[in-house]
């Protein structure tokens, strides 16, 4: 289970070497996204996409539009 | 593995470093004014009338100890009310307000189809973070 956090946590996990991950549709990251942010769309996501962009042990924070 | 549940409408609005095609439009956030008078909900109209004599303002933000937006006062509202009512009596409750990341593009809309003149902005939590005045918006490209 994901542990949630807020936006505070989220700068200092991003600034010690976290990957941060919209899964939001490819559109709306390519519109607007946070600095930094990769793109894995929740409905292309699979574990080889994922082991694919992302590295292995590394802190990983999800976020899409908001808390709905 | 972490999730930020305010997610991305949180980021953008507290005026966070972005990116994408969207990301370089001018946005509001950047036009506010951010000392203006304020107030809480136990003061009294009499002392937020005297504050006002003193300052350039015509109108105050009621906020509570978090600096979340509550109500506004002005104009004959304040003007007509008993020197020792409670603000929170007088006070217009739950004003609309606006996140900084909306873009000049889109408030000028906005405020061109509501006729509004000048509208509080806040962060995602509702914290106030100023006040944005009609006039500003067009003196921004877009």
């Amino acid at each position: 289970m994901p542990t949630d956090i807020q936006r505070d946590q989220v700068q200092h996990l991003r600034d010690h070497g976290a990957a941060v991950v919209e899964v939001l549709p490819r559109e709306e990251y390519d519109l607007e996204h946070l600095a930094g942010a990769l793109s894995l769309p929740l409905h292309e996501l699979t574990r080889e996409t994922a082991e694919r962009v992302l590295g292995r042990g590394q802190p990983i924070v999800v976020y899409c539009q908001d808390v709905t | 593995m972490y999730r930020y549940v305010a997610g991305k409408v949180d980021w953008l609005a507290n005026g966070l470093p972005s990116e994408g095609t969207a990301a370089h439009e001018p946005r509001i956030g950047a036009l506010i004014i951010k000392n203006i008078p304020t107030c809480g909900l136990d003061e009294r109209s009499g002392d937020i009338r005297r504050k006002l004599e003193h300052s350039p303002w015509d109108l105050c933000a009621v906020i509570n100890a978090q600096g979340i937006i509550l109500g506004d006062l002005r104009g004959k509202a304040l003007a007509d009310s008993p020197t020792d009512c409670p603000v929170g009596q007088v006070m217009n409750p739950g004003p609309s307000s606006y996140r900084p990341n909306v873009s000049v593009r889109e408030m000028r809309e906005h405020l061109t189809r509501t006729g509004a003149r000048r509208v509080w902005v806040a962060d995602s939590d509702g914290r106030l973070l100023g006040l944005l005045c009609k006039e500003s918006l067009w003196q921004q490209p877009t």
